[in-house]
């Protein structure tokens, strides 16, 4: 027993020295503090910034902070990073009624709308003049714009391009000639909507695929622009039901028909897709950009980007979605993401939040995020980025966001697409007509959109 | 006077009791009381996104019964509530009886009634994520691929579009078996034996022991899963929400869940507060209705003691 509690003891006095030694490094470092406590104590800025660890966010956050108080160092100015997670809206209307906003938080472009009527952001204005900013194409100064002002800081973007399984069209007897020019034939608007439904309905016939069209989610209206039919009327500022939507309502009856799209097409999200397209199950997945980044996980190849850019270029094409008229335009949409500063951040505060969300845009962070997430940076600087021209979908298809639409910031949005969305589904799995569809759509928005925020044409 | 005076609790021990249940009270007050209040009070506004209320009056109510979709959703909950209580109820009746009465005190019996609480203790999103791997409409999906392998079927079935209801009643009576399981096992086996002996000898038959001497045992458990659960399925809409979203279109949406998805998904809180006012109405009237139909008068009267 004496020899065991000897033994305790010196085990314990050592570890003491041991920590006595390992404590040497701080004790210098409080020497140092201690000398250097003639500066005048350093201020510290607290900024909450509200977000999930998708992509590369969080560490970005980081890295830009780190990167601000070295900025800052000459100024004596720390500032402090004060990290949640991400939450969902409900929460975070709750968190405002209890006056506890973070000062910065992520969110959809389309939720401004609704974020700033309730007070849950402020004007952001020095957006305008941000070095940052200064470059970033005309649609997104739009989309970060809402009533006069400023409101968000775009985070991250996407595009909408349309991956058609290059397979299926040599099975249908295409030339690598005629497939490597169909994304030019969509540009100048030889090749439409209608074309590509007929190809999906040949494929599906010769048993070349087992789907024909795929769509991520059902985010449906994204079609909706294809027909000339744009869910919105800037000039106005209202919720937009034209009779363009019985066109496009058309086309789903249509392809239901010819069985292009099948009933369960809502069911089949891109997770499920992603491996169905890469075995060359589907002809065409309408998804957004980061479906190429999917594609890659479902092939086993996350950390072989030349492998699968080879695989890539064998076995998809990709183009954007075809103008469903002859000679239109093709379009793009996108939900991008934007950092909202919360109203609770006051005057002295916005310049650190201002130079924090500027850091976060920095072109080597922003690929840092476009690789971990697959969206596409926001600024023209960053897609000067090696990494980024190494990864040659990324670069092709950036064009994209040149033309690519958002969802409007209005807060009755979300009710607007769900009556959109009964009308697609009614027709799907109830077998209802177009017009009838477009009925469902009318008096789904007559009921639950209020009249002085939307135009209805019946 | 004397008397009265030594029978008189001091003043400590009177308060004992809300000592005790002050905690709980604070706590229903907080999460139950003040929450109900809100709603109600939010019901007559026209709160939404911009959360800036006014009053309203009876608008919202107005709106509930002037719109379209409420008689589909009122008779979606009805289905829902009466298929899911009556085969869950019986499910659980024939379990209780197979394993408490006929297969009494056998390992048989225990590890059946182990296997059907399974369900219930799995958390819901697991559950969910389970049923969606079965009825997966595409041909990962369990029974597609079942089904393509026996060669029933050569194109994978969208199963959540054609029996999404079926589905969603399915899942929850599996996770509700087990708790009337437990309630009428424990009431069945509450029986004295001598009882089950007496009538055998008596020469009842198996049907006899049932209905004449298990069935009126259970009247007062069977009162309380009736009512617990039919209030719960009038009310409940996670697994829908988790299952179909109240799809295709509105096939599965019951009152609560359209109440939730007014309030939380389009930021309609007024009237999602109106829709779930109406929620708690319904189940109010049906608890009144089960209680006079199951005559709780007459069963909490105290037992007639026998000369």
């Amino acid at each position: 027993m004496k020899k065991f509690a000897g033994l305790a003891l010196t085990m314990v006095m050592g570890l003491g020295v041991l920590a006595g030694c390992g404590s040497n490094e701080n004790s210098s470092a409080n020497t140092e503090g201690a000398a250097a406590s003639d500066k005048p104590e350093a201020k510290v800025v607290t900024i909450s910034v509200r977000e999930n660890t998708w992509g590369a966010r969080k560490d970005n956050f980081l890295e830009a902070e780190k990167r601000l108080n070295e900025e800052l160092a000459p100024e004596n100015v720390q500032v402090k990073l004060d990290w949640w997670p991400g939450i969902d809206d409900d929460e975070l209307v709750l968190q405002a009624q209890a006056g506890k906003v973070a000062d910065i938080f992520i969110n959809s472009s389309v939720d401004i709308g609704w974020e700033r009527d309730a007070g849950l952001i402020r004007d952001i204005d020095w957006v305008k003049d941000s070095e940052a900013f200064k470059n970033v194409p005309a649609s997104y100064t739009n989309i970060m714009s809402y009533d006069g002002h400023y409101y968000g800081a775009i985070q991250d973007m996407d595009a909408s391009p349309v991956f058609i399984s290059r397979k299926a069209l040599e099975g249908l007897g295409w030339t690598k000639e005629q497939i490597d020019g169909l994304r030019a034939r969509v540009d100048s608007g030889d090749f439409t909507f209608q074309d590509l439904v007929n190809l999906a309905d040949d494929a599906k016939k010769k048993s070349l695929v087992k789907i024909g069209f795929a769509v991520e989610d059902t985010r449906f209206e994204g079609w909706n622009y294809a027909f000339d039919f744009n869910n919105y009327d800037a000039a106005q500022n209202k919720l937009d039901l034209s009779q363009k939507a019985k066109e496009v309502y058309a086309f789903w009856a249509d392809a239901k028909k010819r069985g292009v799209i099948a009933e369960n097409i809502g069911d089949v999200d891109t997770d499920m897709a992603a491996p169905m397209f890469v075995k060359g199950e589907i002809f065409a997945e309408f998804a957004r950009t980061e479906f190429y980044q999917m594609m890659r996980e479902a092939n086993g190849m996350k950390d072989k980007v030349d492998d699968y850019n080879n695989w890539f270029n064998e076995n998809v094409v990709w183009i954007p979605v075809p103008s469903a008229q002859k000679g239109g335009k093709p379009v793009s949409y996108s939900n991008p993401a934007m950092m909202f500063v919360g109203a609770k951040v006051d005057d002295d505060k916005m310049p650190y939040v201002q130079k924090l969300i500027e850091h976060v845009l920095d072109p080597d962070l922003q690929i840092n995020h476009t690789i971990a997430s697959g969206k596409l940076p926001v600024t023209p600087e960053a897609q000067e980025d090696p990494r980024f021209k190494e990864m040659p979908f990324y670069k092709d298809h950036a064009y994209l966001v040149e033309f690519t639409k958002t969802r409007p910031a209005l807060p009755d949005y979300a009710t607007f697409t769900k009556g959109y969305t009964l009308g697609v589904e009614a027709m799907l799995t109830k077998g209802k007509s177009p017009e009838e569809a477009f009925d469902i759509f009318v008096k789904e928005v007559k009921q639950n959109v209020p009249a002085d925020r939307v135009e209805i044409q019946e | 006077m004397n008397e009265l005076k030594v029978h008189k609790k001091p003043f400590r021990k009177k308060i004992y009791p809300y000592l005790f249940i002050m905690p709980f009270s604070l706590l229903v007050l907080v999460f139950f009381i003040l929450p109900a209040i809100a709603t109600v009070g939010m019901a007559f506004t026209d709160l939404n996104a911009s959360m800036k209320p006014h009053f309203v009056g009876i608008t919202n109510f107005k709106r509930i019964f002037t719109d379209y979709n409420l008689p589909q959703i009122l008779g979606n909950t009805a289905v829902f509530a009466v298929l899911s209580l009556v085969i869950s109820m019986l499910f659980a009746l024939i379990i209780s009886i197979a394993t408490q009465y006929f297969l009494k005190g056998k390992l048989l019996a225990v590890v059946y009634r182990v296997l059907w609480l399974i369900p219930s203790i799995i958390p819901s999103v697991v559950y969910v994520t389970f049923w969606k791997f079965i009825f997966d409409p595409t041909e990962g999906g369990l029974i597609n691929e079942f089904l393509a392998s026996m060669g029933v079927i050569s194109e994978p079935v969208s199963w959540f579009t054609k029996g999404a209801m079926a589905i969603v009643i399915l899942a929850t009576i599996v996770s509700t078996i087990s708790g009337g399981m437990i309630l009428l096992s424990s009431a069945i086996n509450s029986i004295p034996e001598d009882l089950y002996k007496a009538a055998r000898v008596d020469g009842a038959s198996e049907k006899s022991v049932i209905t004449k001497i298990i069935l009126p045992t259970l009247k007062w458990p069977l009162m309380y899963i009736t009512i617990s659960d039919l209030i719960g399925f009038v009310s409940s809409y996670f697994f829908i929400m988790l299952l179909t979203q109240g799809g295709p279109m509105r096939d599965t949406t019951t009152l609560s869940l359209y109440a939730f998805q007014q309030a939380f998904n389009l930021k309609y809180y007024g009237y999602g507060a109106a829709v779930s006012l109406i929620v708690v109405f319904i189940s109010f009237v049906l608890t009144l209705l089960l209680i006079r139909m199951f005559d709780f008068d007459q069963m909490i009267k105290p037992s007639r003691i026998e000369d």
